[in-house]
């Protein structure tokens, strides 16, 4: 009775999940977009550049800008080089956005990437975060003035936080050409969290942020020397500008939107306005606030004449090593090499016991590798594009079901249970509560 | 207080106290199920949180961590079979007590001692965390360097039989952890012009080849052998009498307490904390006790599994204070809090504090239902170990895939993770342990990054590494910790 039920219970199931399965992919329309357009974050969710295309995302999605939703899709790693490549190599059917700030040109300036800015059709760009350079509370140095002198006097003493190879990286080289003659010594530190962490410890003396980060971490005993835009922010009033006070630096950095090189022009015309009424919804107006972002739009010429610009600022500045630095690679190598030999070594002259030999007749490789063999054909199937999840998914699970039980019939049922509920409920719980693509 | 509040919101609420009464029962079901771990349902588990809410995402993490180093218990008494390598030390007392007619009794001493010792490591947990949390800001990027040094010492040297296996397998782990971008140049290295490759080897699929895949195929090498369940039938004998907890009050303090010293001391966990908590209640018994373990103990079963259990407070101390994981659950939740935009670390308290109480107060109501849990459904739980191996596998190989594919939602994840899973069985058949791997794979960035910052502030000086005191300590630390085998082993020649 209790099995009959379970049976039914699962048949019910998979019901469910084939109905829920049905329904993606239908709506159709006339014009662009026929489909859910994808935005490519290069970072992990949580992050800055995914947490502000999110607020685009809500604001075009709540007050229905465009007949079809946006989907964030985040492709962390390699310096955003990951994600900004797929997007270059993705179709120009404008279904595919990259949503990536200056570090488009800045991995071009140091050579992280071969290509920059030219190899997009840029949207728009839109929120203007600004930069501001911190000391902490017990430091020193009251004012930038003392700091650059310092830096003049005492060139490369001064140990100044960035994150190489990042628009702050160029903040503080800029900075640095301000005075000539003024060095730091310039420290990466990853992340904000970690600046701000050595910065506190007294691990260094200087460093850049954002303005965002500076209102988070300002109760925990930091202060700004200067803040790196042209004018003064409303948010942080009593903080002067570099320029005020004689060291011209402008960094502040935008959300830019890419398209793929050779979109059509109409489309691109079509997503710049969308974003424009985005960023001008009182939800991205309140948010940006909170924020600390000024909601700032540029398009058209004055977006190619900034980009035009940056690249050219970025590619002039020299992101040299000014350091030793051991070569890490060559270090693990060795020590793989000695342990290698080591054990090599043991092996080749040491005994192999009776127990070791024993076990190794009852174990069953070709059930093991059997399995693996099919799983490798199902991984390709699906990398390959021919068969979709779901089946492919179906019929590994039978064929490996199958081959492990020796084809029992008793246990067909339980093996086609299985495949459909895994398939279909996989495919539900990812696709549709997690919004999690599958191949 | 503020965020204590918050985080009682959070874990009271019917989705919270749902998350954990989920996340213990899966963690102590997988726990249960030999060849299947808790590293692996954690692993596999962090990209459908990748959707959800921080909090709620480590209710359900830190929930299954408490369920599956309690969960190997009950396989390894009954079957003899550690469900979890944490419970290996269990099944030397268990097995024997529940082989002489007391499966109900040898369950009970082994459920109660988890509790107990999640219990105080919890303590630990709490009271230590937001010192220690203060105190890292003075630790500079050398301190930090040299911490790290000594994790991979201390996984090699006291983790593994050879040492010369240890290290192979730790600097095989920074290898992999190579590829991408250069921290000191910014350049991409060894990444043999595949772009894919320019984020580096991503955790996930790396830890997922390395212990779900290879794991799987050494199941199916297996998948002949008969397996017979000793029935539990009382289950009154399953709790502590008044005279239990005075005879075992010592043995529950002193096993804690070493389980949770273990957790704490970064790459090492559950299955060294219980094996150097059962060896110290060994050497401390009178020599009547001392006749019994190996028999069936209690003494010994107690030891085991207040000590395992009290690694995962112990182990949560550096993981949210320094952002250095004490063993390879929490180098997967490290990358977890990463992946939610946390860094956890010093600021965690300041930025995040209702994380940091959430990863607190689940671990203590997760450790409460578990006991509960435990108590009345280990006679079900027990039948799991039969569970078809030709359903299961097809189906966690599945998991595996789809697991690894949503992280960044691409192909080469997948082959990442099935390549690592011929390694890990490649590894397993010439006896190089994988634990060293995976923290070299993980401590490595950290160290790498810490060390090209203290170079970049000291202009190039390694000095820094015995001036200050801190790394100091840790370098000698190290020192003594590789020294001692080496000369044990030259004694006795």
């Amino acid at each position: 009775m209790l099995k009959v039920a379970g049976h039914v219970l699962i048949g019910l199931l998979i019901l469910l999940a084939g109905f829920q399965y049905s329904k993606i992919g239908s709506g159709s329309g006339e014009g662009f977009p026929q489909r859910p357009v994808r935005v490519v974050v290069p970072f992990n969710p949580g992050g800055g550049t995914d947490t502000y295309a999110r607020i685009l995302q809500k604001a075009i999605k709540d007050h229905n800008l465009m007949p079809q939703p946006l989907v964030i899709v985040n492709k962390p790693g390699g310096g955003a080089t990951i994600g900004s490549n797929y997007v270059k190599d993705a179709r120009n059917d404008g279904y595919t956005l990259l949503c990536l700030h200056e570090a488009l040109m800045t991995s071009k300036a140091t050579g992280q990437s071969m290509y920059g800015a030219e190899a997009f059709e840029a949207v728009a760009a839109t929120g203007e975060m600004g930069q501001v350079v911190l000391v902490a509370n017990d430091s020193r140095f009251a004012t930038l003035n003392e700091l650059m002198e310092t830096a003049k006097a005492e060139p490369e003493t001064l140990k100044f936080g960035v994150n190489l190879g990042t628009p702050t990286h160029f903040s503080g080289i800029q900075l640095e050409t301000t005075l000539p003659g003024a060095r730091f010594r310039l420290v990466t530190t990853g992340g904000g969290a970690n600046r701000l962490a050595a910065l506190m410890g007294g691990h260094l003396d200087a460093a850049i942020f954002s303005v965002g980060e500076l209102i988070r971490f300002r109760d925990n005993g930091l202060r700004a020397l200067a803040y790196l835009g042209e004018n003064r922010l409303d948010a942080i009033p009593e903080i002067p500008t570099a320029k005020e006070l004689g060291y011209p630096v402008f960094s502040s950095n935008l959300q830019y939107w890419w398209l793929p090189k050779g979109t059509d022009p109409e489309i691109l015309d079509y997503m710049a306005s969308v974003l424009k009424q985005a960023m001008e919804t009182d939800y991205v107006l309140e948010r940006s606030k909170e924020l600390e972002i000024l909601p700032r739009t540029i398009l058209g010429d004055e977006l190619a004449e900034r980009i035009e610009s940056k690249t050219k600022l970025f590619s002039l500045m020299k992101t040299e090593q000014r350091v030793d630095l051991p070569d890490v690679t060559a270090w693990t190598i060795a020590g793989i090499c000695v342990f290698g030999a080591m054990i090599l070594g043991k092996f080749v002259f040491g005994k192999r016991s009776a127990s070791e030999k024993a076990t190794e007749g009852r174990m069953r490789y070709d059930l093991a590798f059997g399995t693996l063999g099919m799983c490798l054909v199902y991984v390709l199937l699906m990398g390959l594009g021919v068969l979709s999840f779901v089946w492919a998914t179906i019929a590994f699970i039978v064929a490996s079901g199958l081959y492990l039980t020796s084809c029992d019939k008793r246990k067909l049922v339980y093996v086609l249970e299985v495949a459909l509920v895994m398939s279909l409920g996989l495919h539900y719980v990812f696709t549709v509560l997690f919004a999690i693509q599958l191949p | 207080m503020e965020a204590i509040t918050t985080a009682s919101v959070y874990l009271f609420s019917v989705q919270g106290l749902f998350l954990i009464v989920i996340g213990t029962a899966l963690g102590i079901t997988m726990g249960a199920i030999p060849g299947l771990t808790g590293a692996m349902l954690i692993a596999l588990t962090l990209p459908l949180t990748f959707g959800m809410d921080p909090v709620n995402a480590f209710i359900l993490l830190i929930s299954m961590y408490v369920g599956a180093v309690s969960g190997g218990l009950i396989t390894a008494t009954l079957l003899r079979m550690p469900g979890t390598p944490a419970s290996i030390m269990t099944t030397l007392d268990g097995y024997p007590m529940a082989r002489s007619g007391k499966p109900g009794r040898a369950l009970g001493l082994g459920i109660t001692a988890s509790f107990v010792g999640g219990c105080i490591s919890w303590l630990f947990l709490i009271s230590l965390s937001a010192p220690i949390a203060k105190y890292s800001t003075k630790l500079g990027p050398f301190d930090f360097f040299s911490l790290v040094l000594l994790a991979l010492v201390l996984i090699a040297s006291i983790g593994g039989k050879s040492i010369s296996r240890s290290f192979f397998s730790a600097l095989l782990g920074v290898f992999a952890s190579l590829p991408g971008i250069d921290k000191a140049t910014g350049n991409l290295r060894l990444t043999f012009g595949m772009e894919e490759l320019n984020g580096g080897l991503k955790l996930l699929p790396v830890l997922i080849g390395m212990f779900a895949i290879s794991q799987i195929i050494l199941d199916l090498c297996r998948i002949g052998e008969t397996i017979t369940v000793i029935p539990v039938k009382r289950k009154r004998e399953m709790l502590f009498k008044v005279k239990d907890w005075k005879d075992q009050a010592l043995n529950l303090i002193r096993s804690s307490v070493i389980g949770t010293w273990i957790g704490i001391l970064p790459g090492i966990g559950a299955n060294i904390g219980s094996v150097t908590a059962y060896s110290a209640a060994k050497s401390m018994a009178t020599p009547e006790e001392k006749e019994q373990f190996g028999k069936g103990s209690e003494i010994g079963i107690v030891a085991a599994e207040s000590a395992n259990n009290a690694t995962i407070g112990g182990s949560l101390i550096p993981l949210i204070s320094l952002g250095i994981p004490g063993s390879v659950i929490d180098a997967i939740l490290l990358g977890g809090l990463l992946i939610h935009g946390l860094q956890p670390g010093p600021l965690l308290f300041q930025q995040n504090p209702e994380m940091v109480y959430t990863i607190m107060g689940s671990m203590i109501v997760a450790n409460v239902f578990m006991f509960f849990f435990m108590v009345f459904a280990v006679r079900y739980l027990a039948r799991l170990a039969s569970v078809p191996r030709s359903l299961l596998m097809p189906v966690i190989l599945v998991f595996c895939i789809v697991g690894s594919f949503a992280l960044s939602t691409r192909m080469f994840d997948v082959w990442t993770m099935l390549f690592f899973g011929l390694l890990g069985f490649a590894f397993e058949r010439i006896k190089i342990p994988l634990a060293p791997f995976v923290i070299g794979f993980i401590l490595a960035p950290i160290a790498e990054e810490n060390l090209l910052m203290g170079l970049m502030a000291s202009n190039g000086s390694y000095l820094p590494i015995i001036q200050r005191p801190v790394s100091l300590i840790f370098v000698v630390s190290s020192i003594v910790l590789l020294a001692i085998p080496l000369y044990k082993r030259y004694r006795s020649r």
